[in-house]
């Protein structure tokens, strides 16, 4: 599959396939996850997303190449992956406050023997910047789902990973709860410039948050925006018809549609984002592995690229976005070059 | 040993500790018992009380085994034996063949089974019977010399493992991402766990072995709120229950293994109450 390059570092995951007793559980994925961006997979279940992330820990073996590598496709340093996995296999009787489970990560000192101040500082920091201080002298086990969540994003980010790797829990976090996670994330990753990869199986908060798309089913059915995936023939024929319909477009690209029905665009980058309205359009920034392509990879790169300029500004932060004015955001829009954004922040 | 048999008499004088095989068993006790106290916080959060039940009764295979190939030492017969079953138990349990029960299980009974068949040729298992219950009076000074070498060793050990092993019981995919070689250190753990239980084994016995290492875990869980409590609870519960216990078999003439788990028993049921009154 032809895939756009940015100016910045990803990794790359070029035909990556993985098979477990004579069965195909992923062939030839590839794709990037472009650091600074929230890249989410999606897909049924037995897709294969959970697979794809033990492969990309390197907990698996699998065929093809994951890289870590700069614009010019040069490799980088190794690759520090953060991890939150989707649950945990603990006793929640066990008595382990949160101090002595993050503690026991950032030291060598046996968590028994006492914890240095020094480390507790750390602890107390690390839990502070996911919004859960506070949490230190709670017990593991007693912490909520979102809790949880949050304890393990703040372990996944000392030492500071290149690949931020997210398994979202199928059950146990509402919604609100992983909407606190996904605002903690956003910011971690508009601040940090980390690529961040999340599984999801919340559609509604995967439009809303989602950067980058893919659609998986043992391969990549599609990528790409998540209005462009969301209103693709691949997505209907996994989650059904009308599936779409079923999950509401994100607050930022409800704007143009907004003012299309007050005082429509004259021009500008609004008109690109694609709309709910808009889905039973042809999509040009879907990236299909078997649609032909006439143009090559030229065409995808330049679709990629015109989807790239629909987003808001990198470095707004979600909140910000989404309480701001309309006509504030749909005039900002357009003039929005995140390329450039990320170019500058380096 | 006769400069530390007078500093007790100094230090502790008792009726009960007039007897040398009464000093030897205490010392024996202040030596096991911490060690075993601090391998079964993470056997109790480990949910692996069962695995080391198995591990004991492999020391009957162990010295069968010992027998058969003309080992000396049945204390290196049951060593060697109960490494091997374990790390065999560990691989077995991480292929994921089977539930964890189950395999154990297995384990537990099949050593049962090759033990017995082996020391019950001609009748004569009645001369291994002393295993299966412990004597803990017994104890020589030669065995308290070997006692001495392995608790720091084994403190050293489980301190350089403790916090991978406690990210792995946590969570072994996020224990593996983080670069803990998680089959490596679990490996580890069921080693030590199974050089305690064999060096313990001969003065607490084979029927008893695991509620030592389990009860004053267990106790100490019900009273503790982080990983240090924990540890401390355990042993102070594990080296109480012993010595209480020692105490009580003197005066009361009966089992001392036997008298130290009822003892470590009673402080499980009073955890339980303090724990339900917290609450």
């Amino acid at each position: 599959m032809p895939l756009h390059r940015c100016a910045l570092c990803h990794i790359d995951l070029d035909q990556v396939s993985v098979r477990r007793g004579g069965q195909l559980l992923l062939q030839d994925v590839s794709m990037h996850i472009h650091c600074g961006q929230l890249t989410v997979l999606i897909g049924q279940n037995g897709a294969g997303k959970t697979t794809l992330i033990r492969a990309l820990l390197g907990e698996i073996p699998h065929g093809g190449a994951i890289r870590h590598v700069d614009s010019a496709g040069r490799d980088l340093a190794h690759l520090t992956t953060g991890y939150v996995p989707q649950h945990l296999s603990f006793d929640p009787e066990m008595p382990l406050t949160v101090t002595d489970f993050l503690a026991s990560a950032f030291s060598r000192r046996p968590v028994w023997t006492g914890i240095r101040k020094s480390v507790r500082a750390r602890v107390a920091e690390a839990l502070a910047d996911v919004n859960a201080a506070g949490l230190g002298d709670t017990p593991l086990g007693r912490c909520s789902g979102g809790e949880l969540q949050r304890v393990l994003l703040a372990l996944a980010l000392h030492p500071a990973p290149d690949l931020l790797v997210l398994d979202e829990p199928v059950s146990g976090v509402d919604r609100n709860g992983l909407k606190m996670f996904l605002d903690t994330v956003t910011h971690l990753k508009e601040t940090r410039h980390m690529a961040i990869l999340l599984v999801s199986h919340d559609l509604r908060l995967v439009r809303e948050y989602a950067d980058h798309v893919v659609l998986l089913d043992k391969n990549v059915l599609a990528q790409g925006q998540p209005e462009a995936v969301f209103s693709s023939p691949a997505f209907e024929s996994v989650f059904g018809t009308g599936a779409e319909k079923t999950v509401p477009p994100r607050p930022d690209v409800l704007l143009p549609e907004m003012l299309l029905t007050d005082t429509p665009p004259a021009h500008g980058g609004a008109a690109h984002v694609h709309t709910a309205r808009e889905s039973e359009a042809p999509q040009p920034d879907v990236l299909l592995p078997e649609a032909p392509s006439a143009h090559g990879d030229a065409a995808h790169t330049h679709a990629a690229r015109e989807g790239e300029k629909s987003r808001p500004a990198a470095g707004l932060s979600r909140i910000a976005r989404i309480t701001s004015s309309p006509r504030s955001k749909a005039s900002a829009a357009p003039a929005a070059d995140p390329g450039a954004e990320k170019e500058a922040d380096r | 040993m006769e400069n530390l048999y007078a500093l007790m008499d100094t230090l502790l004088p008792f009726e009960v500790f007039r007897f040398s095989f009464m000093k030897n068993a205490f010392l024996a006790v202040l030596l096991l018992t911490p060690l075993l106290g601090l391998l079964g916080t993470m056997a109790v959060n480990h949910q692996m009380a069962f695995f080391s039940d198995a591990l004991g009764h492999s020391a009957i295979t162990g010295i069968g085994l010992g027998i058969l190939l003309g080992l000396r030492s049945d204390l290196m017969a049951m060593l060697i034996f109960g490494v091997v079953w374990a790390v065999l138990i560990c691989l077995i349990k991480q292929s994921g063949s089977a539930s964890t029960d189950t395999i154990i299980s297995v384990f537990s009974s099949t050593s049962i089974a090759a033990g017995l068949l082996i020391l019950a040729r001609g009748g004569k298992f009645a001369r291994y019977s002393s295993l299966l219950i412990g004597d803990i009076l017994a104890v020589t000074p030669e065995d308290l010399l070997s006692l001495a070498i392995a608790l720091p060793l084994g403190v050293i050990l489980w301190a350089a493992m403790y916090n991978q092993l406690l990210l792995t019981s946590v969570s072994p995919s996020l224990a593996r991402s983080r670069g803990i070689h998680t089959r490596l250190v679990e490996g580890a753990f069921v080693v030590l766990v199974a050089v305690a239980v064999m060096l313990a084994i001969r003065w607490v016995g084979v029927l008893l072995i695991n509620a030592l290492l389990i009860l004053p875990a267990a106790a100490g869980r019900n009273l503790a709120r982080n990983s240090r409590q924990h540890a401390v609870f355990s042993v102070l519960i594990a080296l109480f229950s012993g010595i209480l216990g020692l105490i009580l078999a003197y005066h009361q003439d009966t089992s001392a293994g036997a008298s130290i788990v009822l003892v470590a028993a009673a402080c499980y049921a009073l955890s339980l109450l303090l724990r339900r009154w917290r609450k």
